[in-house]
């Protein structure tokens, strides 16, 4: 698809001439992520992650735009790493390409993108398009786009109606596409949204999102009812969360996370689901606690806490971020996996034979933006 | 000679009481003062280029907007500069703000205590942003008196120091949602705008200090074109405000206030 779009792209470039005042923006930045691993194993393994994104912003009219965002990623190491996400090594790769016109009755981006629903911080039920695990320990830009024609209608200020579909599919079978609607709106204090997707074979989700104020705490939830096909039972998810920040400037955040995927017993946990990433937690129940103190304006530390509830493994996440010069900002982070043997967080070597989940991981992240 | 002193004296009564009456007529009340801080800080349309310089001991960070506001209801802010916070946008419509962050692409309700946090790393939180309201609608105010000031002001690029008459105005809030339970002012008798501005808590901790260094006049109105904000909570910082270039009254297009403009 994404071929098809450059192709597209670059015929387009040849047959149109450009208006005088088309406006072309480059930014991006370049990241360099020291990781030491210390495996379940008792291993010691150094990587270092260079990534220089690039995003090109090119304003062809005054109502259309083409967006690029062509990143590279460098990785050295000390040995192989069965890096389960990875595969943008040593290539280029486009994680946003894509054209926005913005008619008077809605936005239309057609090509790669990213679509971010829902208002869970650390688990967004609804988000069936792009996925994402562990948000608050993994830098949320890095998150691939999704090859999707979407049409954004704008029904007031707070309010609009969204469709999308994916376009990963041919033409002929779009029927297998998953394709979705959601409604958005504001009453009182609280954002509200709805949403439908089709997930294809019969298959589909209702959503639920929101986002508000109640007794001078923010509070936010989201549901989702999933039939993946017309033959498997229905499963739920869903998240409660708030957050408070005392007049010293602590800021506390709470999520509790229902997984109807998961599951209660650690025996019956699903490891192969896992590893080929169909799904993203192992157990139903999650509790997550975090804690966030700006220093100064230029430093904050953070210090965050992921618990399955269902067989006590955990993750303890302490940060330390500070803007060391205009553009460029240093990360000190680590990653403490913790619980008994077997567990999510903690696997045995049976479900895990690498060594490598359930690592302690200390980070080192250099980000300069430009 | 009995009735020219008595004619003399009678009259001299007479101007005796109308000084005093007229200087009674002149001096303004504390609502007074504060009517004309609003008239002047208060605006149908604006629109304004800003720079805020934040100061960390010896360290500096400059961050670039544009700023547009329709009344005490509407904001909508984009951040230009650094590349770090390019693109990062707000929007504020009555008590409620959003904001777009670039980096993850998504709009986020800013709700809650979560106001309380600092805006950009500022010694500005999200609810000094969000402060829009004329003063006279969520407090009472009452004149202290009078004070000569000397403060820093900013004349043709210089920093010089000047001594200002001033009123000094408490207010002290007569509705729940404020930022500040209590608040001092020092307000210049030239152009009623405040110099000097003391931002308190309930329980009368001081939490900030605000100073206005420059104050153009644009039209017939006062505005104060740079400001510095200490936060006392934190240690050895402040943020300078300074506006580059403001437009009031204007024609501002339409779809400005809308979430469909943030993700644009």
């Amino acid at each position: 698809m994404i071929k098809k779009f450059l192709i597209l792209f670059f015929l387009f470039c040849a047959v149109i001439p450009f208006p005088a005042s088309a406006e072309l923006e480059l930014g991006g930045y370049y990241k360099n992520d020291i990781y030491l691993l210390f495996t379940r194993k008792g291993k010691g393994i150094a990587a270092d992650v260079n990534k220089l994104k690039l995003q090109i912003d090119y304003q062809l009219l005054e109502n259309a735009e083409i967006y690029f965002s062509p990143y590279y990623v460098f990785l050295a190491k000390t040995e192989e790493i069965p890096l389960l996400d990875v595969t943008d090594l040593d290539k280029v790769t486009f994680d946003r390409a894509y054209v926005k016109v913005a008619f008077p009755f809605a936005d239309v981006t057609a090509g790669r993108q990213r679509v971010a629903w829902g208002t869970g911080y650390v688990f967004n039920p609804t988000d069936i398009f792009n996925p994402f695990a562990l948000t608050f320990a993994v830098a949320d830009e890095d998150r691939p786009g999704i090859d999707a024609v979407r049409a954004n209608f704008p029904l007031g200020p707070l309010s609009r109606f969204e469709a999308i579909l994916l376009t990963d599919n041919e033409f002929s079978s779009l029927n297998k596409s998953k394709k979705g609607f959601k409604g958005k709106t504001n009453i009182g204090m609280y954002d509200l949204s709805l949403s439908y997707v089709a997930l294809g074979d019969e298959g589909f989700q209702f959503g639920f999102d929101t986002a508000g104020e109640l007794l001078g705490l923010g509070v936010r939830a989201e549901a989702a009812i999933i039939n993946e096909n017309a033959d498997e039972d229905y499963s739920s998810k869903a998240i409660l969360g708030w957050n408070y920040t005392f007049e010293n400037g602590i800021g506390i955040d709470m999520e509790y996370f229902y997984n109807g995927e998961g599951q209660r017993d650690k025996s019956k946990y699903d490891w192969s689901g896992l590893f080929a990433g169909k799904i993203y937690q192992l157990g139903t129940d999650y509790l997550f606690f975090g804690l966030n103190k700006l220093l100064d304006e230029i430093t904050t530390v953070s210090l965050s806490f992921l618990w399955n509830m269902n067989d006590s493994g955990f993750i303890v996440y302490p940060a330390f971020s500070r803007n060391i010069f205009e553009n460029v900002d240093l990360n000190l982070e680590a990653l403490i996996a913790g619980g008994d043997s077997g567990s999510e967080y903690k696997p045995s070597d049976a479900e895990d034979p690498s060594g490598l989940l359930g690592s302690n991981t200390l980070y080192i992240k250099f980000k300069c933006s430009f | 000679m009995k009735y020219k002193f008595f004619i003399i004296a009678l009259i001299s009564c007479f101007l005796v009481a109308a000084v005093v009456m007229g200087t009674q007529a002149l001096k303004l009340s504390g609502i007074d003062i504060i009517e004309q801080v609003d008239k002047n800080l208060t605006f149908s349309t604006a629109y304004f280029e800003a720079k805020m310089v934040i100061y960390i001991g010896d360290e500096a960070r400059e961050k670039r907007m544009e700023m547009y506001s329709e009344g005490s209801e509407k904001g909508f802010a984009e951040f230009t500069y650094p590349a770090r916070d390019k693109g990062v946008k707000y929007l504020r419509l009555g008590d409620q703000m959003w904001m777009y962050l670039p980096s993850v692409e998504k709009v986020i309700k800013i709700a809650g205590h979560m106001l309380r946090q600092s805006m950009m790393g500022s010694d500005y939180s999200y609810e000094d942003a969000l402060e829009s309201r004329k003063l006279l609608e969520k407090y009472n105010a009452h004149l202290k008196g009078e004070e000569s000031l000397t403060v820093t002001q900013t004349k043709g690029g210089k920093e010089v120091k000047e001594s200002r008459a001033t009123y000094v105005v408490g207010l002290v809030a007569k509705v729940k949602e404020v930022t500040y339970y209590k608040r001092m002012l020092w307000v210049d008798k030239e152009t009623f705008i405040p110099l000097k501005e003391e931002l308190y808590a309930k329980s009368g901790k001081l939490l900030k200090i605000s100073e206005t260094e420059t104050i153009e006049k644009f039209g017939d109105r006062f505005y104060p074109t740079k400001s510095v904000l200490k936060n006392l909570l934190r240690k050895d910082s402040r943020t300078e405000f300074i506006i580059t270039k403001a437009q009031f009254d204007i024609k501002i297009p339409a779809g400005t206030f809308t979430q469909r403009n943030l993700t644009k």
